[in-house]
């Protein structure tokens, strides 16, 4: 298929995606007195899954392709984590500024911490870098932050729990959802994940040289450290700006690589425009699709990813493994 | 011969606490094959790392006359081209995105990049492999595709660790037969290389390394005689047949 063909069905996709999304719900839009509020509140909340989806993809692209690994997720650099760590605390302080519900003092504090956390961990991950870490390193770096901002994340869960209405956010926040997301959050994320988006695909002929190896890529001419460090820097950007929207979403940034590279090919300038377009529409699906449980309001969006994206994730590991088998 | 394209003086690498090289010091000529020869573990890998610029060293590595540590990455690409022995590349690239990737750090014209490429691919034969998935090669066309990566720098100095490791003898006759060719057409090849009877056929240098040491250097077939034989591999060379060896004793 030609970019271009792929381009425009993954456009429709989007398209179609979002109107689904629009119309999906408890409310219904026939009811007058109600229809501009639900267009601008179900606007908002498409927006964000599409931005926190592309953004996902477009980190797991760059993640696969930094460790020369497909079964690696932005979420292997510590950043995912620390973006929801900077989330569960931020939530924490502005219960404690306001003294009442956490969900009436969030709307800002919640990003802004998100976006920190992932910041913190970048800046751990880039200090290790500074001291000569090469992938392994960064690898098992990220591993490790991984676990620890867990830890103190399901820590202060666990202490939230005291006030019915802040743990009920806190697990809330930690399962995922873009529900809570609003124009402002959109607006804070936009500018973020389209200049983290045009640098991934800045990086793409580096990183494509990388495939072959970082001992390769340098006898070719590529700065290794500078493409590494970069790469580093615009995931966590990334990861923090999705984390922003959208809280702990599992998966989109290891299944869309994956499902887009045998018709897209490997090379990466070629994939982050479409990965941003796929990640973004399947992330407007499973919103909609979390809206359609019956018996339920809503099931939280990571659930219903993890649901989707891990069934998925193990056709598309044995369709890979058959076409290895056929040479 | 020609003028020289890599020139080493006294050069040493040192990995973690470990001297691995010890003041090396060859030169090889525009125009010539000159092979690397040692044990394993002798250091001859090493040395044509540090030649492509990849390992810190000390002592001092000329490539085309400009010392290796003061030119910038773009121009070490224009003077050299270096193919491991086993390369990581395992995407499902197009060969011809292979071969383009040795035009990542050139800063030229849409035309130069294109022709560069082309004449690679046609130099070595791979231009009906194109559209091919690197991922779906055979070893053979792998090795030669990379060779037309290397070849696509315009570098003359190409710089290959074990060429034919792995290749039947078939391709490895090809391959060597490829690399007469482009020295008789002025590329300097520098090229690790474990069988001597290899080494003896097709190169027209040879230098021989022992514990990180140099231990011989010349024309090969003054190289690959008895004594630096003996010495360095511990092996006694049959004097009838230069692809025959015994253990002494």
């Amino acid at each position: 298929m030609s970019a271009t063909r792929l381009h425009v069905a993954l456009v429709l996709a989007v398209v179609v995606a979002g109107v689904l999304a629009l119309f999906t719900g408890t409310a219904s839009l026939g009811d007058e007195s109600l229809r501009a509020t639900l267009l601008q509140l179900r606007g908002a909340r498409l927006s964000a899954a599409f931005l926190a989806g592309a953004a996902l993809s477009v980190g797991g692209v760059a993640v696969q392709g930094l460790f020369r690994n497909p079964l690696a997720s932005p979420s292997i650099l510590g950043t995912t984590a620390g973006a929801n760590l900077g989330g569960q605390i931020a939530l924490l302080t502005a219960s404690a500024l306001s003294g009442a519900s956490a969900t009436l003092a969030i709307e800002m504090v919640l990003p802004i911490g998100s976006l920190l956390g992932a910041l913190v961990a970048l800046g751990i991950l880039l200090m290790f870098l500074r001291a000569g870490a090469d992938l392994l390193t960064l690898l098992l770096t990220g591993f490790i932050l991984s676990s620890l901002f867990l830890s103190i994340g399901s820590f202060l869960t666990s202490m939230a729990q005291d006030s019915w209405e802040l743990g009920r956010t806190m697990v809330a926040w930690s399962l995922g959802s873009v529900s809570g997301a609003g124009a402002r959050h959109v607006l804070f994320a936009l500018p973020l994940i389209i200049g983290g988006t045009v640098a991934i695909w800045g990086w793409g002929h580096a990183l494509d040289v990388m495939l072959s190896g970082e001992e390769e890529a340098a006898s070719l001419g590529v700065d290794v450290k500078a493409t590494r460090r970069w790469v580093v820097v615009w995931v966590a950007v990334l990861t923090g700006a999705a984390v922003s929207l959208g809280g702990g979403v599992a998966f989109v940034g290891l299944i869309v690589p994956h499902a887009l590279r045998p018709i897209v090919g490997a090379e990466h300038r070629r994939l982050v425009p479409s990965a941003a377009l796929l990640g973004g529409a399947f992330l407007i699906a499973c919103d909609a699709l979390g809206r359609v449980v019956p018996g339920r309001s809503e099931i939280p969006l990571g659930i219903v990813t993890g649901l989707i994206g891990a069934p998925l994730f193990l056709w598309l590991l044995l369709r890979m493994q058959r076409e290895a088998y056929d040479g | 011969m020609g003028d020289s394209a890599v020139r080493t003086e006294r050069v040493q690498v040192t990995l973690g606490s470990r001297r691995v090289l010890h003041d090396i010091s060859f030169q090889a000529q525009y125009g010539t094959i000159t092979a690397v020869l040692g044990p394993n573990g002798a250091g001859k890998t090493t040395l044509l790392k540090a030649v492509a610029g990849l390992l810190p060293h000390g002592g001092r590595i000329e490539v085309a006359g400009q010392d290796l540590n003061k030119l910038h990455r773009s121009d070490r690409v224009r003077l050299l081209a270096y193919v491991p022995q086993v390369s990581l590349l395992a995407s499902p690239f197009r060969v011809e995105h292979v071969v383009q990737q040795a035009r990542y750090s050139l800063r030229t014209d849409r035309h130069s990049h294109h022709s560069a490429v082309e004449h690679a691919m046609e130099v070595v034969d791979v231009t009906h492999l194109r559209k091919r998935s690197f991922t779906r090669l055979s070893g053979g066309e792998r090795r030669r595709v990379l060779l037309a990566r290397a070849l696509a720098t315009e570098a003359k100095l190409i710089l290959l660790d074990e060429p034919t490791a792995s290749l039947d003898i078939r391709h490895a006759l090809s391959f060597f037969r490829l690399l007469r060719e482009l020295a008789a057409s002025g590329y300097c090849i520098v090229a690790v290389l474990h069988r001597l009877d290899d080494a003896a056929r097709f190169t027209d240098r040879a230098i021989l390394l022992k514990d990180g040491l140099l231990t011989h250097q010349g024309v090969t077939a003054d190289v690959i005689s008895a004594e630096p034989i003996r010495d360095v591999y511990g092996v006694e060379m049959d004097e009838e047949n230069v692809l025959s060896f015994r253990l002494p004793g």
